[in-house]
């Protein structure tokens, strides 16, 4: 009987530690779901933005183009031709010309980025490289800081680092961190985004000069960022944050891959 | 009986404001209204709009609304308490069902969507213009006439304008 009842227990926290986590999967799709929803609408405007330009240029050549017959052909025109011969000026259609070109080069950029990011989520790779995962989601951090007036640099490192860890949360980590370091800034401020590579971790650090947070003098491992940082700590990563004068920086360090035998 | 001047004299005086900080984009659909009929000031940000209502006060106001600053939204929210005869059309990327109806509730003229062709633009800055004589002058008439046959009179001449205005107010 006792044996049983022991079983029993057994069995039943066995099944709630299974419960509990495919909850935390649960969760943890939802959020992945949510930010891709908010990375891929993002995105979208951005193309829409250009496309409008694009939109624009090319019609008002059509509109300079459109005065131009009317010039020729029109009475006024046809003395004009006479005079002047058939040559057109071009020097109006050389601006609109050359954003026509730029937009669609940056738009290009946009759809791209997009398909990574889009290819990556279908896939779920493991392992992937650390400063591409941050170029995909640099739109969304430059509107991110944008809507604060804020202007966000960002450096990432030359060198080719693969992460193992989820992709997704990874970006999701970077994220969140980048609007926590903007929170407490005021429009105008500078915040820098630095990738690097150190002894079998990569680092991504985000700094500002910015008095509004209370000095800490020295630094401390956070332990109240709740989902974020198990998240982290279950990628085999950590966060730890420094408050020196007036300079405030967040340190995400995300595992290597290891390389194999 | 209102008497109505030409639309072409009635679009000179017109002063439009185009938001947005797409400089490009903003700047070459100020020279393509421009072409046809509509001259336009342009301004970047939704600060700068509100200083420039606050300075001019245009007649039209084409807005987008994702801007550094202030948020395109919160212009239309405060320019419908301080300037109520203002007409806001609304030209974003960023269109919602959510966010027009948004719009709408803070009484904007229209909600059009990014890449937009420029004849319904001009035509729906001109209907927004319309509308805001009417409702002006209505409101003045209101004001000094007093008498019933006369608010019938205006009332009848609102309505008449209202269908000929492209926008939200067509669907009142």
């Amino acid at each position: 009987m006792v044996g049983n009842g022991t079983d029993r227990t057994r069995e039943l926290t066995t099944s709630i530690s299974r419960a509990e986590a495919a909850n935390d999967g649960l969760s943890l799709s939802a959020a992945h779901l949510n930010f891709l929803g908010q990375a891929l609408v993002r995105l979208a405007h951005e193309l829409k933005n250009h496309l409008a330009t694009i939109n624009e240029s090319a019609g008002l050549m059509l509109d300079l183009l459109k005065m131009k017959k009317r010039q020729r052909w029109g009475w006024a025109g046809r003395l004009f031709r006479r005079r002047r011969g058939l040559s057109l000026d071009m020097a109006p259609f050389l601006t609109p010309l050359n954003t026509i070109q730029k937009e669609i080069v940056q738009a290009a950029a946009l759809i791209q980025r997009l398909g990574r990011f889009a290819h990556r989520m279908a896939e779920a790779q493991p392992i992937f490289e650390g400063n591409e995962a941050l170029e995909e989601i640099q739109d969304l951090l430059l509107e991110k800081a944008g809507e604060k007036d804020i202007h966000l640099v960002m450096r990432l490192c030359k060198r080719k680092s693969m992460i193992e860890v989820d992709p997704i949360g990874f970006q999701m980590a970077v994220l969140f961190n980048v609007e926590k370091v903007m929170a407490g800034l005021e429009g105008g401020r500078r915040v820098v985004l630095e990738s690097d590579v150190r002894e079998g971790i990569f680092q991504v650090c985000l700094s500002s000069s910015c008095p509004e947070y209370g000095p800490r003098f020295g630094s401390e491992e956070l332990d109240d960022e709740g989902f974020y940082q198990d998240m982290l700590e279950k990628m085999g990563g950590r966060i730890l944050e420094q408050s020196q004068d007036d300079k405030y920086s967040i340190t995400l360090d995300f595992p290597l891959a290891r390389r194999k035998e | 009986m209102i008497a109505w001047v030409k639309e072409e004299q009635k679009m000179k005086g017109m002063k439009v404001l185009l938001v947005d900080d797409e400089i490009e984009f903003v700047n070459t659909l100020s020279d393509r209204l421009g072409m046809r009929g509509i001259k336009t000031d342009v301004v970047y940000d939704g600060d700068q709009a509100l200083d420039y209502v606050a300075k001019n006060e245009p007649d039209v106001i084409v807005l987008d609304l994702e801007m550094p600053k202030v948020h395109g939204m919160d212009v239309l929210r405060q320019l419908s308490k301080t300037n109520p005869h203002l007409q806001v059309v609304i030209l974003t990327a960023f269109g919602s069902k959510a966010r027009e109806e948004e719009a709408k509730r803070l009484k904007a003229f229209d909600f059009l969507n990014k890449p937009v062709d420029v004849e319904t633009l001009a035509d729906r800055i001109r209907g927004a213009y319309r509308y805001k004589i009417e409702k002006t002058m209505a409101a003045a008439a209101f004001a000094e006439a007093g008498e019933f046959e006369t608010a019938k009179e205006i009332a009848k001449e609102a309505k008449r304008f209202k269908t000929t205005s492209e926008g939200f107010k067509d669907e009142k």
